[in-house]
């Protein structure tokens, strides 16, 4: 198991195994990689808690961020606006 | 054998199928229109002319296709044509090679502070918008589609018309200035200090 947690300062140093799978941690949670590469960083976060932490900590950002597509968005007077544009739309001849 | 189908009996199965098929989408067009004009105001004009567009053009929609994108599409080509005087903070187009690890390092030394369960101890719903809101475009734009819509790379570049390796650099950037913006969030409410 890797564990560099105590490397943790203003510029921490990673080895070299962690330096790849850290700088390919958003390409991996955006599923961007090759099968390979993703099963390569599968197999390393599940022995190395250190890198385990960071993705854990980058997928809660995102999981986040997603999150404000649940919040509710009130389109009701535009979707009213909208299909009145739209009837007005069919009225009006064809260019 | 009944009466051959009028133009007018077409444009009404079509005015339909369009509500039926394109008007679900209006909350995630309105909130991609938000994020490009900034203001709801604009941003309702914005919606109202891309979904008259897309009306339009509706003869022209291959039911194969992703629609939500195509709206997004049609929404950002709207918003170009429109030609409207924005405030839009324009960031440096730097779209050098960028990867996680500026991120990872921010996240290292956040550990050291004590910052390491910051999404379990802060509501950090608040800080996020606000950050998001602050972030300059083009990363802003491709954050909303990436991170909110959850387009990929490739859809992401298809819809906003730049190349898969603008919309990462774009999207990592954004990525990063909202974490930075988030742990700052924490230590302006007293979180860690361990490492001060």
């Amino acid at each position: 198991m890797t564990d560099h947690s105590s490397a943790a300062q203003a510029k921490p140093s990673f080895p070299r195994d962690c330096e790849a799978i850290v700088r390919a941690l958003w390409d991996y949670l955006d599923s961007a990689l090759d099968g390979p590469s993703m099963i390569i960083i599968d197999a390393h976060l599940a022995e190395c808690t250190s890198c385990r932490e960071h993705f854990r900590f980058e997928r809660a950002l995102i999981d986040n961020l997603h999150a404000l597509r649940r919040e509710h968005h009130d389109v009701g007077s535009l979707r009213d606006r909208l299909i009145a544009a739209l009837r007005e739309a069919r009225k009006a001849p064809r260019p | 054998m009944p009466p051959a189908p009028t133009e007018g009996d077409a444009l009404r199965q079509a005015a339909i199928s369009f509500e039926t098929t394109a008007l679900p989408w209006l909350a995630d067009v309105a909130r991609f229109a938000i994020s490009l004009t900034r203001n709801r105001h604009d941003a309702d004009d914005l919606v109202q002319e891309t979904y008259l567009q897309a009306f339009r053009h509706w003869h022209t929609y291959a039911p194969d296709r992703d629609v939500r994108r195509w709206l997004f599409t049609i929404c950002r080509n709207a918003f170009i044509r429109s030609g409207r005087k924005h405030t839009i903070a324009i960031a440096e187009l730097d779209d050098g090679d960028l990867d996680a690890m500026p991120a990872v390092i921010s996240h290292a030394g956040a550990v050291e502070e004590g910052l390491a369960n910051l999404f379990d101890e802060v509501d950090v719903g608040p800080a996020i918008r606000k950050a998001v809101g602050a972030l300059p475009e083009p990363h802003r734009t491709v954050l909303i589609l990436v991170d909110v819509e959850r387009l990929s790379y490739q859809e992401a570049s298809e819809v906003l018309s730049v190349p898969v390796g603008t919309v990462r650099s774009r999207l990592f950037r954004a990525r990063r200035a909202i974490q930075t913006a988030l742990i700052e969030h924490a230590r302006d409410m007293g979180l860690g200090g361990k490492g001060k």
